[in-house]
């Protein structure tokens, strides 16, 4: 998109080219991500631009979002699954800034763009909606490989082995692999990436989805991204099988309930309510509330 | 079958020492002609090169001049002077046996362990091996009791009977053997007599150096007779 | 266990130069010139015209001082460094492979598959930060085994065989003992049944007494599996024990081979002589 020629209609105008970013900058991400597409799980280094927020905060996803998005996008922003959260209000007042006439939602549905720290959403995306994931560290490899060089030729062989090993030392020693989040999963075959911090919940739904998945690192300098139909299978042993969160009361058996929509099969925040009992909620704020508004209610235990 | 199985002629061999720049002479062109069944002694004053001799035909020396040819199972005659290792390596683990002189072994392995090796390289089962080597450490009159212990801490009559079971064990057609009764008491040297008449009888050929008189009458079927070389005068060493 | 007749190696002509090289490096270097380095242009020849051939099953020793080249050979072998001349042909099984040919991955999947290694420094063989059977792991994983329960019980079996005790298999190298980190790198060193093992300098450092075992347990793996092997020392009594070829090396040059024991008991170059000569 040029930057405009006429004055757009807005009710502020920031003075800076659509997106914020000069038109190279675009030009620059937008090949970087259609490298990063044509290799999955690769991670394509680009010139991270300054940007009005600071490293840490989201700055390689909003390069991504600031990239993509155009006049007729619909943009949802999300952080811990929440649209309400400061940083994703932030983001969000951002965009309205510096990209006029673009729409915001918070219906995930209606969005065609939607940038994400830490989580996906509960609704499986579509074929035409981009999901944008802030990462901080891309490189799974980092724990095991202190070298940048040494960790390149193991990722372009894929010798994943000494990411193998840690697993297995994880499992002699808890029984178990305990890695709850950035669990390291394998794209098409060959680069094994690490998915940002979402939950192990939400690793299955990067396997052969619809929806186009980028990850963009703005600190580290790096993008990478998981396109539709592609095979993302989080590393495991043949013989121990890839586990979910497990929502079940160990007191009742039973999976626990969002106390707000009555949803067992989402994936749920742990609160202490003001009388200190343990309640838990849909993570998903968009999604616990269009269940709310399709007249699902919870029964309240007595 | 009277054809011959080792024919050495002219075998010759010196050291050339290269610090001193000296050459020393050892065995002196030996000639020799063994059969099947047939056991030679070696025979000659000492320091005239009996032990050189055997060595050089184990290739533990190379012969500096002469050839040395032993006839195979298979019919095919190899030049022992000339032969290369591998063909050196086959040999000694299929066709020739040696006992030495001195026992060398492993630390930590038993009596009956050194004695089984020969077998279970190549290719025996261990307990058949163990089996075999216990029956000839009897027969050489080894106490049962000293069987499962390592032979570094044996007598010197103990280890010689080791050494001698060891090499006995595994039937070969050219035995080389490097006075292998020296230390032995008269029952266990007797014992020692009797199995390698045997194994003259089933046609292993042998060469040995006997110590002394009477065991070269009870068992050699001939002489091979090697003489003192004339040390080489420093003036007429080869520069 | 006997050997067969096919070799499983072949070198012809390995040479190495650290250094820009010139035509006369190799003829002005070596035992005659008394040193590895070329007056001419600066040159370090390390090895130069190294030919050998090691056939299946057997331990061939290959025996220099430091300076000799023999580290720098097995580097070369092993693959960890390429060769400035010559060729390195590897039978794996019945094909013949030239291993200057792989490219990076293949030459890492073969070398995982069909080589082991035990150096000197137990920290070159093993990774300190995993545990004795992790270091195992790490072999078999690569090698494409991806059952846990299946790694756990070959890295017991190696561990048990090396004489370690497997309930030690979960702990740090660095707790174990000199000759219990080098029974270790065996165990790894044969995790995936490699055709052929390098030894360099395996003993070198040890107490006597460990040595001696160490010694015993490699040549009982020896008998057991069939391996062949080639062994560096500078000991005359490693080599005796379990090669039974020898190559000798000096300045960078072969300057002898033959059978062991005639290597050692009657040596015809005049520095084998002097090696042995110097022997305690």
């Amino acid at each position: 998109m040029n930057a405009s020629a006429s004055s757009p209609p807005a009710r502020r105008s920031a003075g800076y080219a659509f997106g914020f970013l000069d038109d190279r900058a675009k030009r620059e991400l937008r090949r970087s991500m259609l490298k990063a597409v044509c290799l999955p799980g690769y991670q394509v280094p680009y010139s991270s631009r300054e940007m009005p927020i600071g490293r840490g905060f989201g700055t390689g996803g909003l390069q991504l979002t600031l990239a993509l998005v155009g006049p007729a996008d619909t943009v949802k922003i999300i952080d811990q699954g929440s649209d309400d959260s400061v940083n994703a209000v932030n983001l969000r007042q951002f965009i309205e800034l510096t990209c006029p006439g673009v729409r915001t939602t918070a219906t995930t549905q209606a969005a065609s763009l939607i940038q994400t720290r830490h989580r996906i959403p509960e609704t499986p995306l579509a074929a035409d909606q981009i999901l944008v994931l802030q990462v901080p560290y891309p490189d799974p490899l980092v724990v095991v490989e202190p070298s940048e060089e040494r960790r390149k030729t193991m990722h372009g062989e894929a010798d994943y082995s000494r990411l193998w090993v840690k697993l297995y030392e994880e499992m002699v020693h808890f029984d178990e692999i305990t890695i709850s989040h950035r669990y390291p999963t394998r794209i098409a075959g060959h680069y094994v990436i690490d998915p940002s911090p979402i939950p192990r919940w939400d690793v299955p739904k990067l396997h052969q989805a619809e929806c186009l998945y980028l990850f963009g690192a703005g600190r580290e300098k790096k993008l990478y991204a998981v396109p539709p139909h592609t095979d993302a299978v989080p590393l495991t042993f043949d013989d121990v099988p890839f586990r979910v969160e497990d929502f079940t009361d160990p007191a009742t058996g039973a999976r626990h309930a969002c106390v707000r929509c009555g949803a067992t099969d989402s994936f749920l925040d742990e609160f202490m309510d003001d009388t200190g009992r343990r309640i838990h909620q849909c993570s998903d704020a968009d999604h616990c509330r269009q269940r709310l508004a399709a007249g699902s209610h919870v029964v309240e235990a007595a | 079958m009277n054809e011959w199985i080792l024919k050495a002629s002219g075998l010759t061999k010196r050291f050339y020492l290269h610090d001193r720049q000296r050459e020393i002479p050892s065995t002196l062109a030996v000639d020799l002609e063994l059969r099947p069944g047939e056991l030679l002694a070696i025979t000659g004053p000492s320091g005239a090169g009996k032990s050189s001799l055997l060595k050089c035909i184990w290739r533990t020396y190379l012969p500096s001049g002469g050839r040395i040819l032993l006839r195979a199972a298979d019919g095919s005659v190899t030049d022992l002077a000339t032969a290369d290792a591998q063909r050196i390596l086959a040999l000694r683990r299929g066709e020739m046996g040696f006992v030495t002189q001195f026992l060398h072994c492993l630390p930590r392995k038993s009596a009956l362990d050194v004695v089984a090796a020969p077998l279970v390289d190549s290719g025996t089962l261990p307990a058949a091996a163990r089996d075999a080597a216990a029956a000839l450490l009897a027969r050489l009159n080894v106490p049962e009791h000293l069987w499962t212990v390592a032979p570094a801490t044996f007598s010197g009559g103990e280890q010689q009977r080791v050494n001698l079971a060891r090499g006995l064990i595994r039937p070969v057609r050219l035995l080389l053997l490097d006075e292998p009764t020296a230390s032995l008491d008269p029952l266990s040297r007797e014992r020692a007599v009797g199995l390698l008449r045997e194994l003259k009888a089933r046609g292993t050929a042998m060469l040995a150096i006997l110590h002394d008189a009477a065991l070269v009458a009870a068992l050699a079927d001939g002489e091979v007779r090697v003489e003192s070389q004339p040390q080489a005068q420093p003036e007429e060493a080869a520069a | 266990m006997t050997s067969s007749t096919r070799p499983i190696l072949e070198v012809a002509g390995l040479t190495r130069l650290h250094g820009p090289g010139c035509p006369r490096c190799v003829a002005a270097t070596g035992p005659a010139a008394g040193s590895n380095v070329c007056p001419h242009c600066g040159t370090v020849v390390a090895c130069a015209d190294v030919d050998l051939t090691l056939m299946r099953g057997e331990v061939l020793g290959v025996m220099g001082e430091s300076g000799s080249g023999k580290s720098s050979l097995v580097r070369l072998l092993y693959g960890d460094d390429v060769p400035t001349r010559g060729a390195i042909t590897f039978h794996d099984g019945d094909t013949p492979l030239d291993l200057l040919a792989l490219n990076a991955r293949q030459a890492r999947r073969l070398r995982n598959r069909a080589f082991g290694i035990v150096h000197q420094n137990p920290h070159l063989g093993l990774n300190f930060r995993v545990s004795a059977g992790g270091n195992i792991a790490e072999r078999l994983l690569m090698g494409g085994e991806m059952r846990f329960g299946r790694i756990r019980e070959r890295a017991m079996e190696l561990l048990t065989r090396c004489e370690v005790p497997a309930a030690r298999m979960d702990e740090l190298p660095g707790r174990f003992s000199g000759g219990m980190q080098q029974r270790v790198q065996i165990a790894r060193a044969l995790a995936t049944d490699p055709p052929l093992l390098y030894l360099d300098e395996v003993t070198t450092g040890l107490d006597v007494s460990v040595q001696a075992t160490i010694l015993d347990l490699i040549l009982e793996l020896q008998h057991q599996l069939g391996v062949s092997m080639i062994a560096v020392t500078h000991d005359l009594g490693v080599i005796r024990m379990l090669a039974s070829r020898t190559i000798v090396m000096k300045t960078g040059r072969v300057v002898e081979s033959g059978l062991t024991d005639q290597i050692l008991e009657d040596p015809q170059h005049a520095y084998t002589q002097q090696l042995v000569a110097a022997a305690l």
